[in-house]
């Protein structure tokens, strides 16, 4: 295997637009959030935050110029959190379709009959 | 070659074993450790099969029973099968099958293998203070407000789960960096593919497990509410995320397993292994598919019926690789020259019971049956079938198949073939009872029971003892080979894999000189017998 | 065998290339792991959240997002001076490279400092987890909320902690000449490292200070 690999140096205007990119959308953060969007208020949130760590990710992190499989871990990873959140969050809030909740105490909205019970 | 220099006696001293970076020196350790392990949860699982005698108290307390089968069960999860293969022949022969010097990250190694005691010594800690009683499995409520030694316990779980995590790094950057000139990944051994998946679930994996313990350990110091009902928490969030990583979890346990299947399939039918690629891919779509099906723990707890029916449809889903592989052994045998070698006769045991562990995994798939199995015995046969059947047969398989290489002596076949006997007729004993027992109600995790079943559980008890037996004689083989055995030549099996190119017991760096470069595959021997 | 002029490479690698290489990917499966460690952190925040939407909202007022925004500006410009701090390594620049990491460990002092007084303050008002929860507020079910708060908080400011540490051991380094253009690779692990530690925040913050 060859010696020879020069380490790439970043140029330096990704670390500056990366920095001056990140504070203006820490601002634009913060503004929106004192707009009331009602529930898209967290997906807007989100959305930049996700943008925000893109630049975090591709730019200061190196990703952009980095080899295949380590975008293949890092992304493949998200793809384990996203199926983590999805099925859990899948589960808790669609209990409802045989649990009643009052007071934070679920109870069964149709009782199991004995077998033979033909009340 | 005896009397030459190996990796046993290159270095001499304790201080050059305990400060080894050499990845054998390593993997050594970590067998002793977890047959020690090993060995340990045996004995509990020997003390709780004797209270099950009698329907009645034999001569523990409910609560002092509760501590035994946790403590079996936690011992041999997370302090023997987890670690097993891919610690102890994982560490000593990936990376000689890769043709490399050793592992990518040395010191890393030897700071998992520390690490790994470190947890060790918490777990002892807890286990002789105030051991816990939760069942290995930690369930919320119980577990976040008992009085028994939960906190130790859990800590030490989190730290084995730091050494799994580090292994785990440590085996993808070598698959990936580290391979002989020539050496491309479709000429990898099945082993390497299958320690490859097992890594990538133990680094996805395991940190859920972390965190999980952690907000279990917060749980019960500073209550967060998040499990305890009590505390406005959610008990079933618990088992989400328990479940998140312990499924996946018993794939760590059988990928490596199968991967030693393979090895040994190959060498005693001298033929190449068939459907090879399709070998490799599967174990990928184990790894993957594992990380979708933890609900299935879940159908009675309170899940919604919507992730409930998923999970069932995904669980279905999950067996479908591990039977092409199932298929695919059976077909390397086919016109195969065999030699029924004890590490063969291990093979043979691992394919018939794992195949029983198997479909009575899908069987418990099955929702409208889980409803009546969930919590029996037949779900405690399904899993000691596929984690002892399984895993156990293709370590001692691995063990056996490999022992003349590690230490450069043969043991008595004889002996071997003896000890064969009494375990798989002592397993089977002990375990086919219970899915008969399971099937007529007989709940799990009790130590008291109706009269009626009293006839299974001695059976099973009886079962515990044969395959006790099997493993003195087991120990006392080996020991003997250790101290007397006949010195191993090269390749004693005729295998034409990389590892049986170097002395048995190897070098200290593996290889005398440098390979040529590789141009054919991992099996490389003659097409069909003509 | 090949190896760097400054003899910095292993044993059991052929070259500079294969070591740097095989760091930066086990490197990167370490990130992978704390990702999916702090996953499940952010589950239960989504789980609770959901089932207690204006208990939350509530809660949150008693964060202060001046006090967080603060921090996540403080924490993305330590960032950038991480980088900048690989960069001068790699250019051969050490002066500057023990400058631009003596910078991101200042502004790490920062983030904690605010951390402590943030905190301080919760424990004055009696906003913490469960049993020793004894603030105001019309939610029985805000011990919850704070319970999430500081477990997030806690273990990302034990995170940034830890970067503390290594920052600290860099900067030793640096000044003995450690590093150069051949060799910077310890310097590149904690810079992916810090970069992590501000990614979990970028998160943390709107979802902890900015609700609703």
């Amino acid at each position: 295997m060859s010696d020879n690999h020069e380490h790439f140096v970043i140029p330096l205007k990704y670390y500056v637009g990366t920095l001056i990119a990140l504070l203006i959308l820490t601002v634009v953060t913060v503004a929106v959030a004192q707009i009331d969007l009602g529930a898209f208020n967290i997906y807007l949130a989100m959305f930049v935050a996700m943008i925000k760590a893109g630049f975090v990710i591709f730019f200061f992190m190196g990703v952009r110029w980095d080899e295949g499989f380590n975008k293949i871990a890092l992304f493949g990873s998200l793809l384990f959190v996203a199926i983590f959140f999805v099925i859990v969050l899948a589960d808790v809030f669609s209990r409802d379709i045989i649990y009643s909740t009052e007071n934070d105490v679920f109870n069964i909205k149709s009782p199991v009959k004995m077998i033979g019970d033909d009340s | 070659m005896a009397g030459a220099l190996n990796y046993i006696n290159a270095t001499k001293g304790l201080k050059s074993w305990i400060f080894t970076v050499d990845h054998k020196r390593i993997g050594i350790m970590y067998l002793a450790f977890v047959l020690l392990s090993f060995f340990l949860g045996g004995m509990f699982a020997l003390l709780l099969r004797f209270e099950l005698l009698t329907p009645s108290t034999l001569y523990l307390t409910a609560k002092q029973y509760n501590q035994v089968f946790t403590l079996h069960g936690a011992i041999m999860v997370f302090l023997f099968i987890v670690p097993s293969i891919p610690a102890s022949l994982g560490n000593f022969f990936l990376p000689i099958q890769l043709g490399a010097i050793d592992v990518a990250f040395p010191k890393l190694n030897l700071a998992s293998l520390w690490i790994y005691v470190l947890g060790a010594v918490f777990c002892f800690y807890s286990i002789v203070g105030g051991s816990i009683d939760t069942g290995w499995t930690f369930y919320t409520p119980y577990s976040s407000s008992t009085d028994t030694s939960v906190i130790p316990m859990v800590l030490g779980v989190f730290i084995l789960g730091f050494s799994s995590i580090l292994t785990g790094i440590n085996f993808i950057v070598t698959v990936h960096k580290m391979r002989a000139p020539g050496l491309t990944w479709f000429k990898m051994p099945l082993f390497i593919w299958a320690l490859y998946s097992t890594a990538i679930i133990q680094v996805l994996a395991t940190p859920v497990l972390a965190i999980t313990l952690l907000l279990l350990a917060l749980e019960r110091t500073i209550g967060i509410g998040i499990f305890d009902p009590a505390l406005g928490g959610d008990p079933v969030l618990f088992q989400h995320f328990f479940w998140f990583y312990s499924h996946p979890a018993v794939y760590i346990m059988i990928l490596p397993a199968m991967g030693v299947i393979s090895e040994v399939v190959a060498t005693f039918c001298k033929k190449k292994l068939f459907g090879y690629e399709l070998m490799a891919y599967s174990s990928l779509a184990i790894a993957f598919i594992s990380f979708l099906v933890w609900g299935h723990h879940l159908y009675v707890s309170g899940q919604s019926p919507y992730a409930t029916m998923l999970f069932s449809l995904l669980t279905f889903l999950v067996g479908i690789p591990s039977g092409i592989k199932v298929f695919n052994w059976i077909a390397t045998m086919y016109k195969g020259t065999i030699d029924l070698k004890s590490p063969f006769l291990y093979f043979l045991s691992f394919i018939f019971l794992f195949t029983i562990g198997g479909f009575t995994g899908v069987v418990l798939g099955s929702l409208s049956l889980d409803i009546h199995l969930h919590d029996t015995y037949f779900v405690v046969a399904h899993f000691h079938y596929v984690m002892m059947g399984g895993t156990v047969m293709a370590f001692l398989a691995g063990l056996h198949y490999w022992w003349p290489k590690m230490f450069g002596k043969m043991y008595s076949e004889l002996a071997a073939r003896i000890a064969f006997v009494f375990v798989f007729v002592g397993f089977n004993l002990v375990f086919f009872i219970q899915f008969i027992m399971g099937s007529k109600g007989m709940p799990r995790r009790y130590y008291n029971y109706l009269p009626e079943f009293q006839p299974y559980h001695v059976l099973s008890t009886l079962g515990s003892w044969v395959l006790a037996v099997g493993f003195f004689i087991m120990l006392g083989y080996f020991i003997h080979s250790l101290m007397k055995g006949k010195t191993a030549p090269e390749n004693p099996w005729g295998s034409s894999a990389l590892e049986w190119k170097t002395a048995s017991p190897p070098t200290t760096f593996n290889f005398d000189k440098n390979l040529d470069y590789i141009d054919h595959g991992p099996y490389d021997y003659p097409e069909e017998n003509k | 065998m090949s190896g760097s002029k400054l003899g910095n490479v292993a044993h059991h690698f052929e070259n500079a290339y294969q070591q740097f290489s095989s760091a930066k990917l086990g490197m990167w499966l370490f990130i992978v792991q704390e990702i999916l460690f702090f996953s499940a952190l952010f589950v239960a925040y989504a789980v609770y959240r959901g089932m207690h939407p204006e208990m939350f909202v509530d809660a949150h007022h008693h964060l202060s997002w001046k006090m967080g925004g603060i921090n996540t500006l403080v924490l993305i410009f330590s960032s950038f001076t991480m980088a900048m701090s690989i960069r001068t390594a790699q250019l051969n620049q050490r002066l500057q490279s023990f400058w631009y990491l003596g910078t991101t460990l200042f502004c790490a002092c920062i983030f904690m400092v605010i951390k402590f007084f943030e905190y301080a303050e919760k424990i004055h008002h009696g906003y913490l987890p469960s049993v020793w929860f004894s603030g105001e507020g019309i939610y029985e079910t805000m011990h919850i909320f704070f319970g999430i708060y500081f477990t997030m908080t806690g273990l990302h400011g034990l995170h940034v902690l830890v970067g503390m540490g290594l920052i600290i051991w860099l900067m030793l380094e640096t000044r003995k000449g450690k590093y150069n253009s051949e060799y910077f690779t310890p310097v590149e692990m904690v810079g992916l490292y810090w970069h992590l530690v501000d990614l979990i925040w970028i998160f943390l913050f709107p979802l902890l200070y900015l609700i609703g």
